[in-house]
């Protein structure tokens, strides 16, 4: 009877992902979050009432109160315009990263995925050898290449995710591939570039948002971590993870120097974290 | 299992060409002349840039400089530092104990704690300790590391005094915080994955028999549905050693710790390419030697993949 209650339900439910995605509390507040912090971070010049970078050395380490709510750092800087700025800054890198690994890696898993035979082996050849570059590593050696600085830490946090989006989608394409609508479309004479686009992607596709969603997360903190060890954006301008770098220093005088810029990485990534699952739970149909 | 090691043995051959080739080019995908990378546009004389351009050997055709690449690498010789002069190859064998050190120090961490915390989640699945655990386990993979780090100094270090933010490394007291840091974060993916390999088990119809036959809970957990949650645990600890060893960077950084990490560092900003070459090659046969190494463990392990 359960069997039966719950595939009546994905059958009713199948063509509203989005509504079944509202139905999760937890898929609720982190979008909640998220809006929220998007549209605080883009409202930053009509938000911080000073500009982020103005130093006023009389009113240096203020605590949050009400004209600073959330204190000031060692030069005076109001650390809520930093943040607002910082932050804007932080998810333009991190989302412009997990687009840009997520363009290149789906577009190539997916010629690996349906091509098979030796392209698929040479793709996972590469990817393979991308991959013996650990962690944070790929990304180091793509910022060596193209030097320190704001758009090459967002290409190469981009870059340091294709291998993991490549594996996802290609393993994801392998199994559409096999479908019988795919053997019939080719039986009807469709090339494979239309059979891509038009079959496997749109199958393909939600079990790879979800681990992009994922994947969005880990990107803003890679690059929030480059930044930290001063590699992306450079001071005085300000950046969650460079903020983070520069109060340190200050941990013992000045609690909020640290707080809040680390509180701002910590709830975005756990919001992304949070809807990525929730987003897997609807893919894989285990909400129901 | 020797057609397995054999097999296993020339696909890291393969994934080895293919990172010293990559290696290789780090110095010549950077846009525009190597030359002037490394030295900078406005300061280099005509003098200067030839002088560089034949002591690194950059009048050869790529194949040829390639060929020489490999040919010192197979000697142990890493090429000369810009910055420092100094052998590459020395330089990180400095550097490497003291990153080794934190790497190991930190995936035993993260190993006790993530297994405790996967396995008492999975343990009482549905009830309010697996709700806790699984949000702390979600905010701990969320956390980042150098935050967390952040937070450990201003609690051990500002508020109880217990331990130093920095000290010089001879102090054993000076891996802890590090240590932590680094391990505590690597513990929450540890645990996410063992908690969902154990509910897998769980679930397994062996386990139902086992219930069935009367078998005592404890028993059943440890003797019957452990061992198969941990097959695939075995298989992502290279992967997290890799993880722990570029996570190095970040905690060297925040604890002004001296190792690997620092010293990409320091070369990324100088331009160091031989010396960035050199760390990059490193890491990456270390890495490729654990994961080989966790492979034929799980393949050991778990008779069942034995040739994929």
């Amino acid at each position: 009877m359960a069997n039966l209650a719950a595939t009546t339900a994905i059958l009713n439910n199948k063509r509203h992902p989005f509504r079944r995605l509202l139905r999760q509390p937890g898929a609720v507040i982190s979008l909640l979050i998220l809006i929220g912090l998007v549209a605080a971070t883009a409202g930053a010049p009509l938000l911080a009432s000073r500009p982020p970078n103005e130093a006023n050395p009389l009113a240096a380490f203020r605590p949050p109160d009400a004209e600073f709510p959330m204190g000031t750092d060692n030069l005076g800087r109001d650390m809520l315009a930093r943040f607002l700025y910082g932050g804007r800054v932080s998810l333009q890198i991190g989302l412009f990263a997990a687009a840009i690994g997520a363009v290149i890696g789906v577009t190539i898993g997916l010629i690996a995925g349906y091509a098979g035979g030796w392209i698929d082996s040479v793709i996972g050849w590469f990817i393979e050898v991308l991959m013996t570059f650990p962690g944070v590593l790929l990304a180091l050696i793509v910022v060596a290449i193209l030097g320190p600085g704001v758009v090459n830490v967002m290409i190469a946090v981009g870059v340091s995710f294709v291998p993991s989006f490549t594996r996802m989608t290609r393993a994801a394409a392998l199994q559409v591939r096999e479908q019988d609508y795919v053997t019939a479309a080719r039986a009807f004479g469709s090339n494979d570039f239309s059979i891509i686009v038009r079959h496997i992607a749109p199958n393909v596709i939600r079990p790879v948002l979800a681990l992009i969603t994922l994947g969005t997360g880990s990107a803003i903190l890679e690059a929030a971590a480059l930044s930290f060890i001063g590699l992306g954006v450079q001071p005085p301008d300000p950046e969650w993870g460079a903020m983070l770098n520069a109060g340190r220093a200050f941990v013992g005088q000045a609690w909020w120097v640290t707080a809040f810029p680390g509180l701002g990485i910590f709830l975005t990534v756990l919001s992304i974290n949070l809807l990525g699952d929730a987003l897997s739970d609807v893919a894989a149909g285990t909400d129901l | 299992m020797n057609r397995y090691l054999v097999r296993r043995f020339f696909l890291s051959l393969l994934v080895l060409a293919g990172v010293s080739v990559l290696t290789f080019l780090i110095l010549h995908l950077a846009p525009g002349d190597p030359v002037y990378a490394i030295l900078g546009r406005q300061a280099a004389s005509a003098e200067s840039v030839q002088a560089l351009r034949a002591s690194l050997g950059l009048n050869d055709p790529l194949p040829v400089q390639y060929a020489r690449f490999l040919e010192n690498i197979v000697r142990g010789d890493l090429g000369t530092s810009i910055r420092t002069d100094r052998p590459v190859i020395s330089m990180i064998a400095e550097q490497l104990p003291s990153t080794i050190q934190l790497t190991l120090a930190s995936m035993a961490i993260a190993t006790v704690v993530g297994l405790f915390i996967g396995l008492v989640s999975a343990l009482n699945r549905g009830r309010w300790l697996d709700r806790v655990l699984t949000v702390a386990i979600i905010a701990g993979v969320s956390m980042p590391t150098f935050w967390l780090g952040i937070l450990l100094i201003l609690l051990f270090s500002v508020q109880l005094r217990w331990l130093p933010s920095a000290a010089p490394a001879s102090d054993p007291r000076s891996l802890i915080l590090p240590a932590l840091t680094l391990g505590l974060a690597e513990a929450a993916v540890i645990a996410r994955i063992v908690r969902a390999s154990l509910i897998d088990v769980l679930d397994q119809p062996y386990l139902m028999v086992a219930h069935a036959k009367g078998l005592r809970p404890r028993r059943i957990n440890w003797r019957h549905a452990l061992p198969n949650a941990m097959i695939p645990i075995v298989s992502i600890l290279g992967l997290q050693f890799g993880l722990l060893l570029s996570g190095s960077v970040v905690v060297e950084a925040l604890f002004a710790r001296p190792g690997l990490g620092r010293l990409t560092v320091t070369a990324i900003n100088s331009r160091d390419f031989p010396l960035i070459q050199g760390i990059v090659l490193v890491i990456a046969i270390i890495y490729l030697l654990v994961n080989t190494l966790t492979d034929l463990l799980y393949a050991v392990i778990n008779p069942r993949v034995r040739l994929t």
